[in-house]
């Protein structure tokens, strides 16, 4: 009987000193509180593997529903082979996007895939690129910078 | 004393389990939970002078991180302003640090007329928001402070006029 007294009189309230208030930090309160979920950036903007297709590079995004990646954002460059040059990017007609504060850009929703002349037959390639986008609920992710190679 | 010794087995099992999870929510927890102390950081202003977070302390502090390529964060900007001239008298200070070099920073905030402290960085700033709890890296992200220095709530993504009322309201001193 005395374990018994014992473990009402101090396990079980130490259980709930340590467990309210996780529990509470995970549900109602917790770390992230935000006001709505959004999405890790690698889940709003899926970067496909560097792919070499009819002599020529794909890099592609699976963009999630509701976000967009900027074009003027867009940035490539080569990392390996050293000394060979990217020729220009080719990439499709993108949405307006009226801003207060920067005017008229061009966005990528749904889907996003860029291609470049592949700088040499049969040769590894690795390439920078750097991209950023929003989600129209109103949340902007840094630029991400991420080296692709077709290994 | 059969029930006894089961008894004594139980209580046992009670401790290793509470033990064990008190032993996981350290584990787990990297950064402070809401209601938790807030960490105290250092960061660059405007004013090219290092500022800490604890110079706020004694204010219901709202800390706002932003950016000047982050539309959204420009677009809830006014509200701040227009929210820091209206209720500085019942105690609240807001912060805003932008994840940005300063030239941006000033001359965006000459043309939005901002009217609290700033601080600006980069890979610090990014830092400042992993130690206060951001789980995304994305702007905006704000975070509410009690005047003692707990952490009352995290926000990612634009405030609007009545979500900044309904976070602010139940926190602020009645004049």
């Amino acid at each position: 009987m005395l374990s018994i007294r014992f473990a009402l009189r101090f396990a079980l309230p130490l259980i709930a000193m340590l467990a309210v208030p996780a529990a509470a930090e995970t549900s109602l309160f917790g770390k992230s509180d935000a006001k709505q979920d959004f999405l890790p950036v690698d889940q709003a903007f899926e970067l496909q593997p560097l792919e070499l297709r009819h002599g020529r590079l794909l890099v592609g995004w699976r963009i999630a529903k509701d976000y967009y990646l900027y074009r003027h954002r867009l940035k490539f460059s080569l990392v390996s082979p050293a000394g060979a040059t990217l020729g220009e990017p080719s990439l499709p007609a993108g949405e307006k996007h009226m801003d207060e504060h920067f005017g008229e850009t061009e966005v990528y929703r749904d889907l996003l895939e860029v291609s470049f002349p592949a700088p040499a037959a049969n040769t590894p390639v690795q390439l920078k690129v750097v991209y950023q986008g929003c989600a129209d609920a109103g949340l902007c992710y840094p630029p991400q910078t991420r080296t692709l190679d077709n290994r | 004393m059969k029930l006894r010794f089961a008894s004594a087995l139980l209580a046992l099992g009670l401790l290793s389990l509470a033990a064990g999870f008190g032993a996981y929510r350290w584990w787990q927890s990297g950064v402070p939970g809401s209601g938790e102390r807030r960490p105290d950081f250092t960061l660059h202003g405007l004013d090219g002078q290092p500022h800490q977070l604890s110079e706020w302390d004694g204010k219901l502090l709202l800390v706002n991180f932003w950016a000047t390529w982050c539309a959204p964060c420009l677009k809830e900007i006014p509200l701040l302003v227009q929210t820091q001239q209206r209720l500085a008298p019942q105690g609240l200070q807001i912060v805003g640090i932008a994840m940005d070099q300063v030239e941006p920073v000033r001359a965006f905030s000459g043309r939005l007329g901002i009217n609290y402290p700033l601080l600006v960085g980069e890979a610090e700033v990014a830092r400042a928001m992993d130690a206060l709890g951001d789980e995304l890296g994305a702007l905006p992200f704000s975070v509410l402070i009690s005047p003692d220095g707990k952490i009352l709530r995290r926000i990612s993504g634009a405030l609007g006029e009545d979500e900044l009322e309904d976070l602010l309201g139940p926190h602020l001193q009645i004049q």
